[in-house]
């Protein structure tokens, strides 16, 4: 046994080029298998990795009231809840230069998500924040400087944060944003630019935007199905908990408001009391002063009448007082008279008495003369119309007198003396009486006096009081207006207070039951790409090593029968001496052993280290991951090289057994050379007599080593096959969305409107749309999500209902897939989407049972199914939608078509409708597909891996079989060599042949490329997406080109292996 | 002058350090249309020899002459040429392809000559008429190597070269071939050698140059050449 080791080892010296032949393809078969199967594994671990460092989130829930302590207490509860944190976050602008920026605030987490460090520091202060890296790429500012947000206030009005203008100290990565994109943000052009991580203190807030919770997952990898199991198991817990905190939340939220609205209206009645009381008093303060005046006013009309009665006592008691003086001076008058009279009579009786009669006659003319003027007097008082009687009387006293003066003339002498003196003492009595009356009309008159002044005095009193009195009416009046304005203002404050409480107390029983969403890591759009990739990758590593693998055995099996061939008369000579066929064959597997467990282990090293690291850094610049975790994963390593050895050594033992039958007499002699015989194609005489002659020894030869044309074909194939299948898949994913947001929806913006939007606004609003100068058309749309119930749907499906259903074929083209005829939606039925035609087996003319929004079902016939790429749809008409569900339909939705706009034309326009408060999300097509540049970007990746995995193949297949070809026909080529073929010939002789299995390996390949193409997308594809798979012509053709190519490089160095063939050879005695 | 002339030519091969002479300032000289053998034992330097005039090697000094032309030092694509057009060639393992019929492996030669000769009269000269469209496979070694030869002389060489013709073949089918070779000779005047460690053959030869140590040890002019059928060995 040991000679035959020796021999062994000898055997691979010799033949090293077989040896490493067979070596290569199974490294490269293992090394594929391996890597393309680990990287997806590496990817995950590599996230998971990250997640688990940074401690990210398993569940997420998110509140429409915002989440409390409470609540995290009551989750914390919860079986299976490690940790849960609340975070707060919110959008804001950012405004530098001319650029408007959203920028997503977080709350600096603690312990769950956590952020790293890139640059600088983390917030030590309230007014520091540390922002994304992209973030100081893309706006220019830096560590250091300061960014102002601009926030809306909340729904109190106050201040969502408490600082808004901001230090940047550093820059970090968050695990929640890996990939590129960052959500959508109903601010600004409704896309966010980066996200920025604040101190918690700096909102102003109580509540918590979201909670994340953290479970004990026990290393178990975020990718496997017991951590699905135990995130549905957490969901479900928390679910059942959810409904008790959302009653709980909102009966808080809702008595806090309560309470507010209260308080506020207690406040405010105690002002109304208040303001109540004020007026009263002032009513009352007023009242006093009107009783006050009126007592005045009484007083004064007192004081008035009184003074009055006191005039008129004074007027009277002085006009008595005058009149008896005025008596007692006519009295006096009269007895002056009398006594004047007496005098004059006692003159004249004495003048009488001395005269006698002369006086008496005088006295007699004397009378004449009064009676004379008497009568003037009389006609003058007739004159002034009074009374004459008097003065009658007078006349008639005057002529009684004349007579009695004329009796009296001697009794007046008589009385003379007594006349005289009792004139004397009349005279005395008089002036004492005078003299008395002086005195009492002295008093009178000072009485009088005194008294005036006094009425006077009081009158002047009581006109003052009078003023004072009308003055204090004026203020009265005054005050009394006052009063009322100052009422009526207090009413109006008061009636407003209350609208507002009013308001408030309307908002808090508008405050609806919060909704409580419970969230996975596949809400995160950056785990959900990076994980659909990896799932990707990992249906890639599915296809592509069975390729190799049936090449690696095709290639052993051809290099080792070769070999068997080779050594058959050593293989006789062996058997003749005795040893078993075990032995025999034992040469040939440990050969094929050795060179596949090198190669297998090379393969590990290099695939397991080298293709995860290669595709992982294609996929970095799409995805912002920590370092890559590369494990030499033990499953696919022995997974790859199990299938290596079956491939190899299965096929060393077929071609050694056949051999092995064989006697050692047979075995010794030269086996005979492959027996030469006329082709199929010979016997077609008219074909075969036009072929020239070297074309005859071709079709011969191709004719001639079956296995080696066999393999080939299998080699170009499915070289032209893998890269067909590049190009194809590029292409298909190439044109999904341009097909979908190019072919399929034509419009270019859709607007959507909050739910509550009452029909008449959203027809304002649409108008108002209509009429932008950048907006060309528009149309209303009603969308909605449905289940289709009869059928095991596990798909999102919308539906749509254009107003007008012969415009909307300018926003949404619905096609017949096959035909290619347009649709135009009616009244009989719905139309759906292709894939969802295919996915859930309806065919037109199917009536489905579907659920609208409300929860309400209606058979519905689907009269058409329409071309379509991503997500399921299902449209019908409004007529139809009254005619199943009998209600009009409420349009929330708009699409538009623009007039040509920029990038920036359509950052302003987005602007201009998110200013419409019912406006609640707009989407700019163009900024869906530019999201999708990226995922092209990745796909080029996946071209380029199909390209070089294709060309490594090409030149292990060809560059085996041309060796394998030039070993076996040594003697033939060194033979032309001697007749004489220069070297081109010899090429030609040879590479005729490789010429037409390439082509027929290239035409076989691009049909095989065809369908590897459809397999993988039917292994890629996502329920949601329908891929086109046609290939186009260029693919096709470059695939070609490239195989060529491929082809080529293999050739020239056959052609140089040909040139170096030793002429010799063909003297050597066959073996 | 000679049709043939090789003068003082040294073929040295290099094995790592040591130098090999394989031929040591051989000299000989053959005449057009003659039948020469060349004999010796095993390392004498026929085959070296054999290779250079065949131009599939070229010396390492000397000259070469062949028909007035000094091939000692063509280029490889010069050398192509003389093979193709002034050489042919008898294998001992006769070398035909063995997918090709007796006819198209004579068509193989006469493809790439000017002025070759009609395979199927070839053919027929050799007394293959009834197996022109037999694969090797279907023909016995003598048929076989008669179909090399044919193929060899179809293309109507200066020099028909053979290498141990008949190494591979029985007693009887060897002399039948040697006896085509000295038939060609005589009748189409072309000038055969034929290389062998049989010494027994050459009395049928015009020429005999004997090779020992990588030199011509010794020429022997045969005056009257038996033949064939009468040499016995």
């Amino acid at each position: 046994m040991r000679a035959l080791n020796k021999d062994n080892i000898k055997e691979i010296k010799n033949s090293f080029k077989r040896f490493v032949s067979i070596l290569v393809i199974v490294l490269l078969g293992v090394g594929f298998f391996a890597g393309i199967k680990a990287t997806s594994p590496d990817m995950q671990e590599t996230l998971n990795k990250y997640y688990e460092d940074n401690n990210v989130f398993d569940v997420e829930v998110i509140s429409t009231l915002g989440l409390t302590n409470s609540d995290i207490e009551e989750i914390r509860k919860i079986d299976g809840v490690e940790e849960v944190e609340g975070a707060y976050s919110t959008d804001a602008i950012v405004s530098i230069g001319e650029n408007e920026y959203v920028a997503k605030l977080h709350t600096l987490p603690e312990n769950i998500n956590k952020i790293d460090i890139v640059q600088g520091r983390l917030p030590q202060s309230e007014n520091e924040c540390v922002v994304e890296e992209r973030f100081i790429e893309g706006t220019g500012k830096n560590i250091g400087d300061t960014i102002e947000f601009n926030i809306e206030d909340n729904e109190e009005g106050e201040n969502v944060l408490n600082i808004n203008k901001m230090i940047i100290v550093g820059t970090i990565k968050s695990p929640l944003y890996i990939s590129n994109e960052r959500g959508s943000s109903q601010l600004g052009a409704g896309k966010i630019n980066y996200y920025v991580y604040l101190p918690k203190e700096v909102i102003n807030s109580d509540i918590y935007t979201e909670l994340y919770i953290c479970i004990n997952s026990e290393n178990l990898s975020s990718f496997s199905n017991k951590y699905d199991d135990k995130i549905e198991v957490l969901k479900n817990n928390i679910e059942e908990i959810a409904d008790v905190r959302k009653e709980a939340r909102y009966n808080e939220l809702k008595d806090e408001a309560n309470a507010e609205v209260d308080k506020a209206q207690k406040e405010l009645d105690d002002k109304k009391a208040e303001a109540q009381q004020q007026i009263d008093e002032a009513q009352a303060e007023i009242d006093n002063a009107k009783n006050e005046l009126e007592d005045a006013r009484n007083k004064i009309s007192d004081s008035e009448s009184e003074l009055k009665t006191s005039r008129q006592k004074a007027n009277n008691e002085f006009a008595s007082a005058e009149n008896k003086i005025a008596e007692a001076k006519s009295e006096i008058e009269s007895k002056e008279k009398a006594l004047e009279n007496a005098k004059a009579e006692l003159s004249n009786k004495t003048s009488e008495a001395e005269a006698g009669i002369a006086s008496i006659e005088e006295g007699i003319s004397q009378i004449d003369e009064n009676i004379v003027m008497l009568e003037q007097q009389k006609e003058q008082l007739e004159a002034m119309g009074q009374d004459t009687t008097q003065i009658q009387n007078a006349i008639q006293e005057a002529n009684n007198k004349k007579i009695e003066l004329q009796n009296q003339k001697t009794s007046i002498q008589n009385q003379l003396d007594d006349a005289k003196a009792q004139i004397e003492s009349g005279e005395k009595q008089l002036n004492d009486a005078k003299q008395q009356l002086e005195e009492q009309e002295n008093t009178l008159n000072s009485e009088k006096n005194s008294t005036y002044r006094q009425l006077a005095n009081a009158q002047s009193e009581i006109d003052k009081a009078k003023q004072e009195l009308v003055d204090g009416e004026n203020e009265i009046k005054e005050g009394e207006s006052e009063l009322e304005t100052k009422k009526q203002e207090a009413q109006q404050e008061i009636d407003e207070a209350q609208a507002k409480i009013d308001d408030a107390r309307d908002k808090v029983n508008e405050i609806k039951k919060p909704d409580w969403y419970i969230l996975d890591r596949d809400s995160n759009t950056g785990y959900v790409s990076y994980s659909q990739d990896t799932e990707r990758i990992a249906n890639i590593g599915k296809v592509f090593p069975v390729v190799f693998f049936v090449v690696a055995a095709l290639i052993s099996l051809t290099s080792m029968t070769r070999m068997v061939e080779e050594q058959r008369t050593q293989i006789g000579t062996l058997k003749a001496l005795g040893y078993n066929k075990l032995q025999i064959a034992s040469k040939y597997i440990l050969y094929a052993l050795s060179a596949t467990v090198i190669g297998s282990i090379l393969g590990m090293f290099v695939g397991f280290y080298t293709i995860p690291v290669v595709i992982f850094n294609m996929y970095r610049m799409m995805y912002d991951v920590p370092e890559f975790i590369q494990e030499f994963n033990s499953v696919y390593a022995i997974g790859g090289l199990v299938i290596a050895l079956l491939c190899t050594v299965g096929a060393t033992i077929y071609s050694c057994t056949r051999e092995l039958r064989s006697t050692p007499s047979v075995l010794m002699r030269p086996k005979a050379p492959k027996v030469g015989k006329k082709v199929l194609l010979e016997r077609i005489n008219f074909i075969w007599s036009r072929l020239k002659f070297t074309q005859k020894v071709t079709v011969r030869n191709i004719f001639r080593y079956k296995k080696r044309f066999l393999m080939t074909i299998i080699g170009i194939a499915g070289c032209t096959a893998l890269i067909v299948a590049g190009f194809g898949l590029r292409g298909s994913v190439g044109r999904l969305i341009p097909l979908q947001y190019g072919e399929i929806f034509k419009y270019d913006l859709s607007i959507s409107f909050n739910d509550d939007t009452s029909r008449e606004d959203i027809d304002e609003s649409f108008k108002n749309i209509e009429n932008l100068e950048e907006i060309e058309k528009a149309i209303k749309i009603n969308l909605q999500y449905i289940d289709i119930l009869d059928k095991n749907n596990k798909n999102d499906i919308q539906l749509i209902i254009p107003e007008n259903v012969n415009e909307f074929n300018n926003y949404v083209m619905l096609q017949n897939e096959k035909t290619k005829d347009n649709y135009i939606l009616n009244d009989e039925g719905v139309i759906i989407t292709q894939k969802l035609s295919e996915l859930l087996d309806i065919n037109i003319g199917d009536t489905i049972k579907i659920e609208n929004s409300n929860d309400v079902v209606a058979d519905v016939k689907v009269v058409g199914i329409t071309r379509n790429y991503l997500m399921h749809y299902m449209y019908m008409s409004p007529e139809f939608y009254n005619k199943i569900y009998g209600e009009n339909v409420k349009y929330n939705t708009i699409y538009t078509i623009d007039k040509s706009l920029s990038r920036e034309q359509e950052d302003i326009l987005g602007k201009k409708i998110l200013e419409d408060s019912n406006v609640s999300n707009i989407s700019f097509i163009s900024v869906t597909k530019g999201l999708f540049d990226d995922v092209m970007k990745n796909m080029i990746f996946v071209v380029f891996i199909l390209i070089i995995s294709a060309g490594l193949l090409a030149f292990v297949v060809l560059y085996n079989l041309s060796n394998v070809n030039i070993s076996e026909r040594i003697r033939e080529l060194a033979t032309i060599k001697v007749l004489g073929f220069y070297n081109k010939e010899v090429y030609k002789y040879v590479g005729r042949e490789t010429t037409i299995l390439t082509i027929i390996g290239i035409v076989v390949g691009l049909v095989a490329g065809y369908f590897l193409n459809s397999f993988i997308i039917k292994t890629c594809e996502l329920d949601i997406l329908m891929f086109d798979p046609t290939i186009e012509f260029t693919s096709y053709l470059y695939s070609v080109l490239l195989t060529v190519i491929f082809t080529i490089i293999v050739n020239i160095t056959t052609y140089f292996a040909l040139k170096k063939i030793n002429m010799v050879e063909s003297l050597k005695s066959i073996e | 002058m000679a049709y043939i002339e090789f003068k003082d030519v040294v073929k040295e091969y290099k094995m790592g350090e040591i130098i090999i002479k394989a031929l040591n300032n051989t000299n000989f000289q053959i005449d057009k249309g003659e039948l020469v053998i060349i004999v010796g034992p095993s390392g004498a330097g026929k085959t070296t020899a054999l290779n250079i005039l065949g131009g599939m090697d070229n010396a390492t000094s000397g000259r070469v002459i062949i028909d007035n032309k000094d091939i000692t030092y063509f280029k490889e694509k010069e050398l192509i040429k003389y093979r193709r057009e002034d050489i042919g060639f008898v294998f001992q393992f006769y070398n035909l392809v063995p997918n090709l019929t007796a006819l198209e492996n004579v068509e193989l030669a006469t493809e790439i000559c000017k002025d070759s000769l009609n395979p199927v009269e070839i053919l027929k000269k050799v007394g293959l008429e009834d197996r022109m469209k037999n694969f090797p496979s279907q023909l016995s070694g003598g048929e076989q190597q008669r179909v090399a030869i044919a193929r060899a002389i179809a293309k109507n060489p200066k020099i028909l070269l053979c290498d141990e013709p008949t190494g591979a073949l029985d007693y009887n089918t060897g002399k039948q071939i040697l006896q085509l070779l000295q038939d060609t000779a005589r009748k189409e005047k072309m000038t055969v050698i034929i290389i062998t460690h049989n010494a027994a053959i050459a009395p049928m030869a015009d020429k005999v140059i004997h090779f020992k140590n990588g030199t011509v040890s010794n020429i022997q002019v045969n005056e009257y050449p038996k033949p064939i059928s009468e040499i016995e060995w």
